[in-house]
């Protein structure tokens, strides 16, 4: 019980040090941009402390390129952003678990063999080219999808932005797609062979009760830390596939900033990624904590 | 099999002994027999049971070949024919031309030299630091172990794609420095299969043996640990090598890495992305080739993990 609770401190502890890293990785960027930019690397320490001190106050600066406050410019985009990264791990979620779970059934299987080369294509495949592939596809031949942006000019339905949303949503979600689909079906193989499987079968109960009563939500919960982890993906991933479809979130916002050398923006974006992050990643332990009892059980134990 | 017990060989007639002998020795040949084939052939057997690794590894040869016999090219990658701009593929023009007249198949000959040496190169990179960070905090164990490893989560955790975007926007990358930032970002998984390999093989009795005849550190590690491990690494250096083209190729693509006019697959991607329109060609032909050597690194990382760690058959 005790390993499983330090287990759980060390997997929410990257959240310090992403943020130390981060902020040690910043001061040498600054350091080159002061150099570069004034000539002289005199007080970095004492800039780079005040900066750390107004963002603990809740300033990121102005930015160079439009002296426009950061906070203002990330806040007003933010929500976009995880709007896409929230479809994309709900559209990857719902493909990737049917289709995880009929493979690993049909282990060997033609279903099985199709399933697991398209998962492999999907890891393989870059995501911006993808998206140049859909683009080309949907927008250009089938006039089915816009190529990019997020809405129409001056319609406000929800209809128009999912409309919007497919294609973005689509080829961000695909990488996770098929490493969600990968593992839940070694998962489900692995779980298939376990006793408990053979006890309920024995005892009379129906496949398909077996498969979505036990097998499923055994194969899940390593789901909710994957998940976690692989919003680290979503946030790159983002970054590249808001820049092909000039989707206005913070990932486009920070490949401008970069175009236009807008530190502050780009200093602005890190932090709220590593914050995006850091959140994915505590949120998954938590649920983790609340879905399985046994984590439950050995915290409680632990805490009284 | 069960052999014969004494009652038993008691009961039996002498026949069926020299039988049971003949049955034991049968097996003594077989594992001497495998033993004697080496690792190379093992993996290659099962390899060749395996269809679609062995597809794999035959385009992969023949990218790389391509890639390095890209000078017998009629074409140079550069010579821009200005009379013939987007021309679409013909016999003369394999993949046609760019918006610059250069014959496009030769160019993405040259970009797979780039491509594949950077992520050759920032395989080797990586699983260099890795291997010798992980077998070290393995080997050491205590705190040292407990440094380099809370060093490798940090760094695991870290987006390490958008630094690659901060520091690349920073310093115009050229070859040499996407193979080293590349490298540097990449080991953190190979620290960690080599450290817990590291910590199942120092305790094995062969290394337990020459321990205690003597043997030092150095020998111990370079000896004795790191050759019994090499499968594990080459299967993770395969798996590097696919994850390193396709990090290169993206930050190519956001014109973050190998700059014009040094072209790599993600830096023709980005010049194709304009012609999208018309010339859709221009932006198929890399992605092709990216997709398909990517492809069977992956392929064939897995197939060899699966020929090189029986157990993971079953």
């Amino acid at each position: 019980m005790v390993s499983i609770f330090s287990f759980l401190i060390i997997e929410a502890a990257p959240g310090d040090p992403v943020d130390n890293y981060v902020r040690a990785g910043m001061t040498k960027e600054e350091i080159e941009d002061i150099k570069r930019e004034y000539g002289l690397d005199g007080n970095i320490a004492e800039k780079y402390g005040r900066w750390v001190l107004h963002v603990f106050q809740g300033d990121l600066g102005n930015s160079i390129h439009q002296n426009r406050p950061v906070a203002e410019m990330i806040g007003e985009r933010l929500p976009n952003t995880l709007m896409l990264m929230g479809s994309a791990l709900f559209l990857s979620l719902t493909v990737s678990i049917p289709l995880g779970l009929w493979a690993g059934l049909k282990k060997n299987k033609l279903a099985d063999n199709v399933i697991s080369f398209i998962s492999y294509l999907g890891i393989s495949v870059p995501p911006f080219w993808m998206a140049m592939i859909m683009v080309i596809i949907f927008s250009l031949k089938l006039q089915l999808f816009p190529s990019g942006g997020m809405r129409t000019l001056n319609v406000y339905t929800a209809g128009d932005l999912i409309w919007h949303m497919v294609l973005p949503a689509f080829v961000l979600s695909l990488n996770n797609m098929a490493v969600f689909t990968r593992y839940i079906r070694s998962n489900t193989i692995s779980q298939l062979e376990e006793d408990y499987v053979l006890t309920a079968i024995a005892k009379g109960t129906g496949k398909r009760k077996v498969l979505f009563r036990h097998v499923l939500k055994n194969c899940l919960l390593p789901i909710i830390t994957l998940a976690g982890i692989n919003i680290a993906g979503l946030v790159c991933g983002s970054f590249v596939i808001e820049t092909i479809f000039s989707w206005p979130g913070i990932g486009r916002l920070a490949m401008e900033a970069v175009g236009n050398r807008d530190f502050p923006v780009i200093m602005g974006y890190t932090m709220f990624s590593c914050i995006i992050l850091i959140t994915g990643n505590l949120l998954a332990d938590v649920l983790y904590a609340v879905a399985d009892p046994r984590i439950r059980q050995g915290m409680d134990r632990d805490n009284g | 099999m069960q052999l014969p017990t004494q009652e038993s060989d008691r009961g039996w007639t002498g026949t069926m002994d020299k039988n049971s002998f003949l049955r034991v020795q049968k097996e003594e040949n077989k594992i001497s027999a495998n033993y004697e084939r080496g690792l190379f052939k093992d993996v290659l057997i099962s390899l060749r049971e395996n269809k679609l690794a062995m597809c794999c590894s035959v385009i992969l040869l023949l990218i790389l070949l391509a890639a390095v016999l890209a000078p017998l090219s009629p074409y140079d990658p550069d010579k821009q024919e200005l009379t013939n701009q987007l021309a679409r593929p013909s016999a003369e023009h394999w993949f046609g031309t760019d918006e610059l007249g250069r014959d496009y198949f030769t160019r993405a000959l040259y970009g797979g030299r780039i491509s594949l040496s950077v992520g050759f190169l920032s395989m080797v990179l990586s699983t260099a630091i890795g291997t010798v960070i992980g077998t070290v905090s393995g080997y050491m164990g205590g705190r040292t172990d407990a440094f380099l490893m809370r060093f490798t989560d940090i760094f695991m955790s870290v987006p390490s794609f958008l630094l690659m975007v901060v520091i690349n926007s920073l310093f115009p990358p050229k070859v040499w420095s996407m193979i080293v930032i590349l490298g540097l970002f990449e080991w953190c998984q190979i620290a960690r299969i080599t450290r817990a390999e590291t910590l199942s093989l120092k305790e094995r009795d062969f290394v337990l043996a020459s321990k205690h005849l003597g043997a030092s550190h150095r020998q111990l590690i370079f000896g004795h640990i790191i050759p019994n491990m090499s499968s594990s690494i080459i299967v993770a250096g395969s798996l590097a090598v696919a994850r390193a083209i396709l990090t290169e190729s993206a930050l190519s693509f956001m014109g973050l890495g190998v700059q014009l006019p040094k072209a790599s697959w993600g830096t023709m991607l980005q010049g194709a992305q304009v012609y999208i329109m018309d010339m859709p060609t221009l932006a198929i032909f890399p992605g092709i080739f990216i997709v398909l050597t990517v492809f069977s690194f992956n392929i064939l990382g897995d197939a060899l993990r699966n020929a090189l760690e029986p157990k993971m058959i079953k």
